[in-house]
């Protein structure tokens, strides 16, 4: 009697982890001219919130969903995008879209919004490899935490911001006005229902966690060949 | 009293450990042990991206070859996405996993289902465990978040990577007492062949 209350224990832990995931892992389809949204799939901001890495009219669209606070979005930041940016978004094969989200905590909410700000002046991916480099070096290099403990206060941001040579008057402007507050709790809302970070979409293929670089070369080989 | 408990213990432990050790000098059942260990970890890796594996495996354009080497290159993301404590975790956990299992399938070849199934649903229950510990927690890949969400419950980021460490010890001490488990009853199918001979001359003098 106690084995089978045990068996049907396990089946039920195993089955509601299971349809929680299942809820979160619909298939996905990344096309930001795609005629249908569905509500299981996020959905492309406008294009005035698209932030992009290379080559805007390249073929192959990246999507990164991430939090500048996520450990392992540092990680996937420090490992394998190198790799895609050298092999494939520097020789224009592919661009990266990166679409902030605010997974760690509200701290994330400031690189988000000056991620925008910097974008305004064209300076998205030197402050989006400044913050990044920044938590790296500060924080996850060593073991330490960087989740909200105050590394990406507003006052951290503008100083990294200021270190890629933005206008730091227009850019402190920006951030200090809630620009773009609005745009980056549209980005969440619209990324729904993707729920960790960091997630890649490559094509129709979402790549969840950071993963080694040989499974996104693998893919977009694939997609390159067609 | 304590004490002859205390010593009851440790011969029951060293009678499993020399049972399990008996299996694993056996060459095949040694590599299926490791072969197990390593198809645990792979699949514990790979659990959050199940539906990429399946387009890759079905995808026209990518050959045989490369299906495979993509799928064992799973272990590459233990260094990439899993840190160190949950990735030594993870790695003891599937040591204990395939030595369990290799000698679940001795003694389903020895010994039969009975005894098999006996110690199946503790290295069920491990897996649970570690799967639950698998995964970042506050990054939201973990099964962690929904479950206790389902429960009302909330939980910061630091205690949520405790849990998840926590979670992968629970699974190895639920497999460790499987091993220990299945290893006496090794040892008491071992007992028994030695046994029935001399029983068999018994009865035949008898």
């Amino acid at each position: 009697m106690k084995k089978i209350i045990g068996i049907i224990a396990v089946l039920a832990i195993v089955g509601i982890g299971v349809i929680s995931l299942g809820n979160n892992k619909k298939p996905l389809k990344d096309s930001p001219t795609a005629a249908s949204t569905k509500s299981s799939q996020p959905s492309a901001p406008n294009a005035a919130a698209t932030l992009i890495i290379g080559d805007p009219n390249a073929k192959t669209t990246i999507v990164e969903y991430a939090d500048f606070q996520c450990p392992k979005c540092n990680k996937f930041f420090k490992g394998a995008e190198q790799n895609i940016r050298k092999d494939f978004v520097e020789t224009g094969k592919a661009k990266i879209e990166y679409r902030t989200l605010v997974t760690i905590g509200p701290e994330s909410k400031n690189p988000a919004a000056g991620a925008y700000c910097a974008n305004d002046q064209g300076k998205f991916t030197a402050f989006h490899d400044a913050v990044y480099g920044y938590m790296y070096d500060n924080y996850y290099s060593t073991g330490k935490s960087g989740e909200n403990v105050g590394a990406l206060s507003s006052e951290n941001v503008k100083k990294i911001a200021g270190t890629v040579g933005v206008d730091q008057r227009a850019f402190d402007s920006c951030l200090d006005g809630g620009k773009y507050t609005k745009t980056v709790d549209d980005v969440i809302a619209a990324a729904a229902p993707v729920a960790s970070t960091p997630t890649i979409l490559v094509g129709s293929q979402k790549v969840e966690g950071a993963q080694p670089y040989s499974t996104f070369k693998t893919l977009l080989d694939s997609l390159q060949q067609g | 009293m304590a004490s002859t408990q205390v010593k009851l213990w440790k011969l029951k432990l060293k009678v499993s450990l020399g049972a399990v050790l008996r299996v694993l000098r056996h060459p095949g059942y040694a590599l299926l042990s490791v072969a197990l260990s390593g198809l645990t970890v792979l699949i514990l890796l790979w659990f959050f991206n199940i539906n990429l594996l399946v387009y890759v495996f079905g995808a026209a354009n990518i050959s045989l070859l490369d299906k495979a080497i993509f799928f064992f290159r799973g272990f590459e993301s233990l260094v990439t996405n899993v840190d160190s404590l949950p990735a030594a975790v993870l790695l003891v956990f599937g040591v204990m996993s395939g030595i369990n299992l290799a000698v679940l399938v001795y003694l389903l070849r020895r010994a039969g289902k009975q005894a098999a199934l006996a110690g199946g649903g503790k290295n069920a229950g491990g897996a649970v465990a570690a799967l639950i510990g698998s995964g970042c927690a506050a990054c939201g890949s973990s099964v962690l978040g929904p479950l206790l969400g389902l429960f009302g419950a909330s939980i910061s980021i630091g205690v949520a990577r405790q849990i998840g460490v926590l979670a992968n010890i629970i699974g190895i001490c639920l497999v460790a007492y499987s091993i220990y488990g299945l290893g006496h009853q090794v040892a008491s199918s071992l007992a028994a062949e030695r046994l029935a001979p001399l029983l068999h001359t018994d009865a035949e003098s008898n």
